[in-house]
Order: C-alpha cells, then sequence, then structure tokens
C-alpha cells in the first residue's frame, strides 16, 4: 500500500521555498521608514523616493519581471537595510553612450573618468572634446577588459546589463570598492521612460531638481506634438532595411513603433503583440510594405541607389517611388558615432518632432533626420 | 521495397514539397502565378534552394569521395569558413573605410564569400600536390578553418554593431535573398559539378578502392583529385556565395542516397544525391517560412534540426 503525502511537510517546504526566492528576487521587503516614492511618468525600471533623512533609488531588471537590480541611498544615516550608500559621485564609469550623454547633459562630464568606447559617444559636448580624450576605453573592442576596470579605481559604475557573464565580472571587481547601478533604461517601452532615467542620474550626481526639470520639458514638448498628432490623417509607416533577405519588422509595442503612433503614423508591424522585432522573409515583409507611405530608419544606406544595390526588389515600394524615404545619418560623425542613438534617447522630443514632419510631409527643419536622394 | 521504389517514392516526394513551396499563402492560385511577388521573390526562392540542395549534395558526395570519408563536408575542408571570412572582411572594410553604401551592394557578398572560397581552393590545389596522404589534406582544411574562423572572431569583435548584424545574418543562410538572374551562375555551376560528376562517375569508383586501382586503370589519382577538389569546392563556394553557409546538406545527402541505394557506385548516388539534396533544402525552406506565422526562420538552423536527429537516425538503424 502507498503511503499517504506528507501534505503538511510538502507545504511548509513549499513555503520556505517561495519564501527564499520571494527574498532573494526582491531584498528589500520592507521599504525605508517614511519613505515616499515619487511616481514616474512612464519609466517602469527605477523609482526614486525620500524620507526625511535620507532619498533612494531602485532599480529594475526589465518591465516583465520587475526583479530588483540594486537599492542604493544618500543622506544623513550612516546604514539603511538592503540599501547600499552612494558616498562619492566623482570618478564615475559611465558603460553606456546614452548615460554619459545624460551625465554631460547635467554638467557633470568632467567626473567621467572610463567608458565603455570613446567611438560611441556622439554627444555634442563631448564628441572631440578633451574631456572624452581624457576617459579611460574600458571595452574599445568588445568585451569589457577586467583589469582596466580595477586599475582605474572608480568610485561608482553605470552600467546596463547586456550579458550575465560581464555582469558578474565587473561585480566581482566592484565587491567592496565601489556601487554598481544597473540602469536598463534600452528596455523601457516608451520613448519617454527612457528618457526619464535622467532622473535617476540626476539623483546619483545630486541634481534632482535639475534633472526633473528637464525631464519635464522634454515630456511637455513630447505630449504636445502626440497630442497635436491625434487630430491628423494617419499615413502608412514602415521601418528599417533587409539584410540577407531577412528583414527585422518591429512588433507593435515597440520602441520605434510608439514613436509613429505618437507622431500620428499607422506603424507597418507584422506582429502587433510584443516590445521586439520578428525576422521576417522579403515576400512576407514586402507584402506588407509595398504600399507604405513613407519609409524610415533605413541604417546604413543614406541613399535611394544604396537601397536599390541592397536589394533591387524594394524598388517598387510606394515610399520610395514617392520619394518619402528617410535616413537617421544626418548628424552622423566622421567616426561613425551617430547623435541619433544618444541624444534621441535623452531627447525624444527632438526625436518625435523629426518623426511628425516626415509622416505629415513637412520635412524643412529636420534635426536627426534627412531624406535619401 | 525495391531501389526503383524508393527513388521513385523519393522523386515524387521532391515534386510535393517543390509544389507546397511554391503554394501560395493568401492570394488566390491565378492571381498568384502571374504576380510580382511570385516571379520576382517566391520563384527565385524556391529555384535557389532546390538548386543549392542539388549542388550541395553534389559536392558533398565528391568531397566524401575525395577523402574517402563520409564525414568530409564543404565545412571540413575549409570551404565555409573561406567564404565566411570573405564576407566579414569585407564588412570590416566598409565600416572601417566608410564606404558602407558602397559595400552594401547586393554583389559584393556573393563576389566576397567567392573570394575567401576560392582562396582556400587555391591553397588546398597548390597543396594537395605536395601531400601525398589524403588525411594531411584534410588536415589543412581543417587547420584552415581554424585560422579563418578566429579571423572573423577577431573581424567581429572590432567591426560596428551594424556590421555585426549585417554579417550575422548573412550566417544565418537564406534563399530569400537569391536574384532571379542569381540562378544562372547557380545553375551553371551546379550543372559544370554534374557534368565533372557524370563524366568521371566511373573512374571514381575507382578512386574510392584506392589511388594504386586508379593507377593501375591507366588514370592519374592526381588528376582525379583536381577534379574533385574542383567541382565539389566550386559548388559549394557558389551555394555559399549566394544563399550564406548552408549546413548539413553535403554531409547527409549523400549518406541518405547511399542508403537508398545500398551502394558506393556514383552512377546510382548522382541521382538520389540530387533529389535528396533538393528535397531537405525545399523542407527546411517550407518550414522556415511556415512554422511561425509571422516570422521566418533561419535555414541552416531548421537544417540543422532536421539534419542531427536524422543522421542519428540512419547510424543506429540496422543495415
Amino acid at each position: 500500500m502507498k503511503r499517504p503525502a506528507n501534505t503538511p511537510t510538502i507545504t511548509a517546504i513549499l513555503m520556505a521555498l517561495c519564501f527564499f526566492v520571494g527574498c532573494k528576487n526582491n531584498p528589500n521587503n520592507h521599504d525605508p521608514k517614511g519613505v515616499v516614492w515619487i511616481t514616474n511618468a512612464q519609466a517602469m525600471l527605477f523609482r526614486v523616493g525620500y524620507n526625511q533623512t535620507d532619498s533612494f533609488l531602485e532599480v529594475y531588471n526589465d518591465p516583465k519581471s520587475k526583479q530588483l537590480l540594486g537599492a542604493f541611498f544618500w543622506g544623513k544615516s550612516s546604514t539603511v537595510k538592503g540599501y547600499q550608500k552612494i558616498q562619492f559621485r566623482n570618478k564615475i564609469v559611465s558603460l553606456s553612450a546614452i548615460h554619459t550623454g545624460m551625465l554631460a547633459e547635467l554638467g557633470q562630464a568632467k567626473s567621467i573618468v572610463g567608458v565603455e568606447s570613446q567611438k560611441y559617444i556622439a554627444h555634442p559636448a563631448l564628441y572631440q572634446s578633451s574631456a572624452l580624450k581624457a576617459m579611460t576605453e574600458l571595452a574599445p573592442n568588445g568585451p569589457i577588459i577586467p583589469e582596466k576596470l580595477a586599475n582605474l579605481q572608480p568610485k561608482l559604475l553605470i552600467g546596463y546589463v547586456f550579458n550575465i557573464q560581464e555582469k558578474n565580472t565587473i561585480e566581482r571587481i566592484a565587491k567592496n570598492h565601489f556601487p554598481v547601478v544597473w540602469a536598463n533604461n534600452h528596455l523601457e517601452p516608451h520613448p519617454l521612460g527612457r528618457a526619464e532615467w535622467i532622473v535617476a542620474m540626476g539623483w546619483l550626481l545630486g541634481k534632482s531638481k535639475e534633472s526633473t526639470a528637464l525631464f519635464q520639458q522634454i515630456a511637455k514638448e513630447y505630449n504636445e506634438i502626440s497630442q497635436k498628432a491625434q487630430h491628423t490623417p494617419k499615413p502608412t509607416v514602415m521601418m528599417n532595411i533587409p539584410y540577407n533577405g531577412q528583414w527585422f519588422v518591429p512588433q507593435g509595442q515597440s520602441y520605434m513603433t510608439q514613436f509613429i503612433l505618437d507622431a500620428g503614423g499607422d506603424p507597418i508591424t507584422i506582429q502587433g503583440e510584443g516590445s521586439g522585432s520578428n525576422m521576417v522573409g522579403l515576400e512576407k515583409a514586402l507584402q506588407a510594405m509595398k504600399q507604405a507611405d513613407v519609409w524610415i530608419n533605413t541604417d546604413l544606406c543614406n541613399t535611394q541607389r544604396c537601397l536599390k544595390d541592397m536589394e533591387p526588389r524594394v524598388e517598387n515600394i510606394k515610399a520610395l517611388k514617392n520619394n518619402r524615404v528617410y535616413h537617421f545619418n544626418k548628424k552622423i560623425n566622421p567616426n561613425g558615432s551617430n547623435p541619433y542613438w544618444d541624444m534621441g534617447c535623452i531627447y525624444p522630443n527632438l526625436l518625435l518632432r523629426d518623426i511628425y514632419n516626415i509622416v505629415h510631409n513637412t520635412p524643412e527643419s529636420l534635426y536627426f533626420y534627412d531624406l535619401c536622394p | 521495397m525495391q531501389r526503383k521504389q524508393y527513388i521513385l517514392l523519393a522523386t515524387l516526394a521532391l515534386a510535393a514539397l517543390l509544389l507546397v513551396d511554391l503554394w501560395p499563402n493568401d492570394l488566390s492560385l491565378k492571381a498568384f502565378w502571374g504576380s510580382e511577388i511570385f516571379i520576382e521573390l517566391r520563384l527565385p526562392r524556391v529555384i535557389s534552394a532546390m538548386i543549392g540542395g542539388i549542388a550541395l549534395g553534389w559536392s558533398g558526395l565528391m568531397m566524401q569521395t575525395l577523402f574517402r570519408n563520409p564525414l568530409a563536408g564543404p565545412f571540413l575542408i575549409g570551404i565555409t569558413p573561406g567564404a565566411t571570412f570573405g564576407v566579414a572582411l569585407t564588412t570590416y572594410l566598409g565600416s572601417s573605410l566608410g564606404l558602407n553604401e558602397a559595400l552594401s551592394h547586393m554583389a559584393i557578398q556573393p563576389l566576397a564569400a567567392l573570394g575567401g572560397a576560392f582562396l582556400v581552393l587555391g591553397i588546398q590545389l597548390a597543396l594537395h600536390k605536395k601531400l601525398t596522404q589524403m588525411h594531411s589534406l584534410l588536415l589543412v582544411g581543417l587547420v584552415l578553418g581554424y585560422f579563418f574562423g578566429a579571423a572573423v572572431d577577431i573581424i567581429t569583435q572590432t567591426a560596428q554593431a551594424q556590421q555585426v548584424k549585417q554579417f550575422v545574418m548573412w550566417g544565418m543562410g537564406s534563399f530569400d535573398r537569391v536574384l532571379l538572374q542569381e540562378l544562372i551562375p547557380l545553375g551553371l555551376t551546379t550543372l559544370a559539378g554534374g557534368l565533372i560528376l557524370i563524366y568521371h562517375k566511373h573512374t571514381f569508383n575507382t578512386y574510392l578502392l584506392g589511388d594504386i586501382h586508379v593507377e593501375s586503370a591507366g588514370k592519374s589519382a592526381k588528376s582525379i583529385r583536381t577534379w574533385l577538389i574542383l567541382g565539389s569546392a566550386s559548388m559549394a563556394a557558389v551555394v555559399t556565395a549566394f544563399c550564406g553557409p548552408i549546413s548539413f546538406v553535403g554531409l547527409i545527402a549523400p549518406h541518405i542516397s547511399r542508403k537508398i541505394n545500398g551502394s558506393e557506385s556514383h552512377q546510382k548516388n548522382i541521382f538520389t544525391t540530387a533529389i535528396t539534396g533538393a528535397s531537405l533544402t525545399l523542407a527546411a525552406d517550407i518550414i522556415a517560412n511556415n512554422a511561425i506565422p509571422n516570422s521566418t526562420l533561419p535555414v541552416n538552423a531548421i537544417l540543422s534540426i532536421i539534419g542531427a536527429p536524422l543522421v542519428i537516425w540512419m547510424l543506429a538503424r540496422k543495415p
């Protein structure tokens, strides 16, 4: 005869497991005493809060799991349970060109001692500046060089989780030496959510007031354009270019799709759900895009000739026939760095204004974009 | 089942696959077959998949004969790594010399791939006269594969993200990118390779028995090897150039063919290898384009997923 299962024991084990997993995912089960968390406009992966003595920053992994990646504080208290104290705001290592650009926007470029690679930084205040040249390149051609990071002895590192091995390497070097803030703003689904991370950067630099004011201005302009666009006709907009017969078509909730929707366009997406993109064969892609009114983000191609050389079968696309194809390389620097990537993320209002003008066929004063002749 | 029945069944399977792959997805049959989509996109894709399968199957058959080794294939003698190196190098030059626009031309990648593949072919042809042992030639291929693989790693490490994307997409293999006019060099090279196979089929059978048998039949083993290298490498190089590196077909199509025929004889295996190779690539193309409604899967991944269990099953099965 089978022995009956020991239900209470199994339940207790399951509960202990749940407790353990839950604690591991979110070590801060209890908020600091009297903390008031500020509600973000769009950002989902960080939150800033204050109590009478200290201020707090929590950063999260991704919008789906919202697993806590780090919790920090600064202020009068010497310790707060579950939070790491930020003591220094100089000697910063910034591993993303976007974060570096944000720090520069807040006037703290001189505090940066190390970057991933100088060649990705296109921010006008930094590109070709002496400040940039003084920064150590920690990953000039690929993964981060651990010895370089250790030798640099930074006081704060702002990074983004690209792969788990690199994350582990950095955390191993940082342990007991400097705090690491994982700023996954690239995973924010909304353009304003990505831009709102300047508030988190402002918190780190002790410039919360300035950064919040800057973001509010950006959001105001963005929302004005977006509201204006809601009452206009909706031209169809296609994006990207084919590589070897395959086209990366953005999904319905992707970052670029959101820009087009907010600009009053009708984005061509093959799959409505999801925030990534689908790899689609040329036949399916061209069937969907043949009647597109506008074509944007032609990647490396700045001319229609280039597009046709790359894939001759695009020549029958309506947007190409009507000369409504736009690339984002207008401000590209001689070294290949492009402000579209960093400034476009910090100032989505500028990017939205460009897309609005392109979509509604008033492309007189574009900032990032230009017509493919 | 008799051999002839097997061959008939395989031919019917190929015809069915061809029809399924050509069948319209959304449009009516009449509207589709006269349409631009059919002529410009579907037809080149399906025909290139078929020719690519035949070429790789024959290339594998010739390489397995050359090395008298059933494990030989375009990857093993360095042809695919050579072609990959050619594409990676052009991509890098485009990035570092600011020639992105010029090098984005569709013809550049196939030419670069051909250049890389023929570089390896040249090295192999130059060396095979000096190397008396066949396993030395195989080792040279492997070493070249490692060398070019390492060079590609260094290149991709230094290239920009968009170039890496372009290069990675090429590496996944695709029949979608082939243009109607590109079917001509693809088809002609395959035809030339097929003619070499047909013309030398008896000598290739003798070669399988050893060099001494070839020499005693009054032929030169080195000259046979030259034909085998030239034919197999050219077909593999052209397919890799136009469709990217397509794995597994060259390795397993000759195996399936030999199972069907129960013989190593080239006269029997030429036709069945072609049918098997074409069926594999067409099946992969159908799955790649239809398995997930709003996406296209990489052909190479599909072929490996089909190919690996097939090879294991064939090896485990009693003769």
